[in-house]
């Protein structure tokens, strides 16, 4: 689990350019990390990139932290 | 006479696409364009009959074959309806009774559950090959003010009202690309990565301009590659999102500037952009330009690449746009002006008034005649993604929890934001019915910023809550 939390923050680091120590597991993307939904698609589509895997719509209507994010990567 | 598809004709072999999706990419000629449009034409003929004055929309992700459909619609005489595929299922279901829709084209099935009079017709099936080609027409000078195209555009009001655009409106009249600004000496083959999508006027007038000159589109097959796609490629121009620039600024202040694909020039359209960001662009030797214009212009009112002398400006007007500032407000006359709202002479009277269209926003114009934008007149919220929100619309949906007495939806650092009155022992029951109704909305209506206070708010001497 913190394998993959520490490579979604660096995604969102290297995309948004918020320093890691100022992401948590219990960010949420909106309200704490401020970012944009161009951002979020783009941290989406390095994730998906990274770990060979999809993320659906529907899926990701239920993401709002780090944390969620992370359990969608089996 | 319109020589819009004869230009397609005339620049065959070269690529009018290239489709990416990180280090793959394959491209279209404006050769295979045509005939891949005529065959849509003809599998839409097989399947309706005559299209002539038919209203088909288009509910599709935006991707190069969107274009096949335009072009095929719109040159068979009948009147194309793209609808926004991130807008909410009720405002579609809205749009699709107003613009009396005869046909919808839609490559999902996020409608299947809703009720509604139109013939539903699959993508899939209108882009076969092999079956027969129509051949296409241009438009001649007497169906100049013959309606094509109708654009849902986020009224103040809640709804959206329908744009009418005739052919002439769209095609009549040569777009501008750079001016002398930008040293290219031919627009032929020119590279040019896009992502303003084709369901929005921005697309439209992004992808009749490149296809009059026959420039190559620079298309990503996933909206979310826009920071990976462009590392394996070179680029000459960018015409981008404000929020892409956002996003492409950080990448730059990273390090990372192969992001960009050596881009020379970004220009960018939609929303007000950030002088720090044009300055980094410049810092970094890509010059910068903007266009301004709205769906009820039919695209450009003015265009600025002059950001050296005039960075804070929108630009002088375009060829043929009279601008004339009227009370404080940025008027237009023009012969790319919409017919009117559909189906809405009240609100149509509003803003075409003795052939100028009020643009609801307000502007000064300096004596070398470049265009500055002040301020809003209308309530309506602008974002840096290229869409339109109407304050309205999400207030309505925060006075379906009883709990919130009064309420007020603005723009705050380039997102959503409320400030909310209610009792202090309900606060968390209305941030939990905000955070649900986020999951519903389109997320570029997703409120960011939830302020809660126990006051009522500070109202107008008409006793309207003061924005």
């Amino acid at each position: 689990m913190d394998a993959k939390i520490e490579k979604i923050e660096l995604i969102i680091e290297d995309v948004a350019d918020i320093p890691v120590d100022e992401i948590e597991e219990t960010s949420s993307f909106m309200d704490d990390l401020d970012l944009s939904s161009l951002e979020i698609m783009s941290i989406i589509s390095k994730i998906e990139k990274e770990f060979s895997i999809k993320i659906s719509e529907k899926e990701l209507l239920s993401v709002e932290t780090v944390a969620d994010l992370a359990q969608l990567i089996a | 006479m319109i020589k819009f598809l004869n230009g397609i004709r005339n620049y065959d072999n070269i690529p009018a696409y290239r489709i990416l999706d990180g280090e793959d990419y394959f491209d279209i000629s404006f050769a295979d364009f045509y005939k891949r449009s005529q065959q849509v034409a003809f599998n839409l003929q097989q399947m309706i009959g005559d299209l002539k004055g038919k209203r088909i929309g288009i509910y599709c992700d935006s991707t190069y074959e969107y274009t096949y459909l335009i072009t095929a619609i719109v040159f068979s005489r009948a009147i194309v309806v793209p609808l926004n595929i991130h807008e909410s299922v009720d405002n579609i279901s809205y749009e699709v009774q107003n613009a009396e829709l005869d046909y919808l084209i839609v490559d999902n099935d996020k409608l299947s559950s809703v009720p509604m009079q139109v013939g539903f017709i699959e993508k899939e099936d209108i882009l076969k090959e092999g079956s027969g080609v129509v051949s296409l027409k241009d438009f001649t000078d007497e169906e100049f003010d013959a309606p094509a195209f109708l654009v849902f555009t986020s009224g103040t009001t809640g709804r959206p009202k329908g744009v009418v655009l005739s052919a002439g409106n769209m095609f009549g009249h040569e777009k501008t690309l750079y001016d002398s600004n930008v040293p290219f000496d031919n627009y032929e083959g020119l590279r040019i990565y896009t992502n303003f999508p084709y369901y929005h006027i921005g697309g439209f007038i992004g992808w009749v301009t490149h296809f009059e000159k026959g420039c190559t589109t620079y298309l990503s097959m996933n909206p979310g590659n826009v920071l990976m796609d462009l590392e394996h490629q070179v680029i000459d121009g960018a015409a981008v999102t404000p929020a892409t620039l956002n996003l492409w600024k950080k990448s730059i202040m990273r390090g990372k500037l192969q992001r960009l694909g050596q881009v020379k020039v970004v220009v960018t359209a939609g929303a007000p952009i950030d002088v720090s960001v044009v300055q980094l662009f410049m810092e970094h030797g890509i010059l910068y330009g903007q266009y301004y214009g709205m769906t009820e212009s039919c695209g450009n009112i003015t265009f600025n690449f002059d950001c050296v002398k005039h960075v804070k400006s929108v630009g002088r007007p375009d060829n043929n746009v009279e601008v004339k500032i009227i009370d404080g407000e940025i008027c237009v006359k023009s012969p790319s002006v919409m017919q009117g709202y559909y189906k809405n002479p009240e609100e149509t009277s509003k803003v075409l008034i003795d052939g100028y269209l009020h643009t609801g926003d307000l502007g000064e114009v300096d004596e070398e005649g470049y265009v500055y934008i002040t301020g809003r007149k209308k309530n309506l919220i602008i974002l840096s993604g290229g869409e339109n929100v109407s304050p309205e619309e999400l207030e309505k949906e925060l006075y379906k929890c009883n709990m919130v007495y009064e309420c007020k939806v603005y723009a705050e650092n380039d997102r959503i934001a409320t400030t909310i009155y209610t009792d202090e022992e309900q606060s968390d029951t209305v941030l939990e019915f905000i955070l649900d109704l986020n999951t519903k909305l389109p997320i570029y209506k997703r409120i960011y910023k939830k302020n809660i206070v126990f006051t009522p708010l500070e109202k107008t001497v008409s006793g309207k809550i003061k924005r």
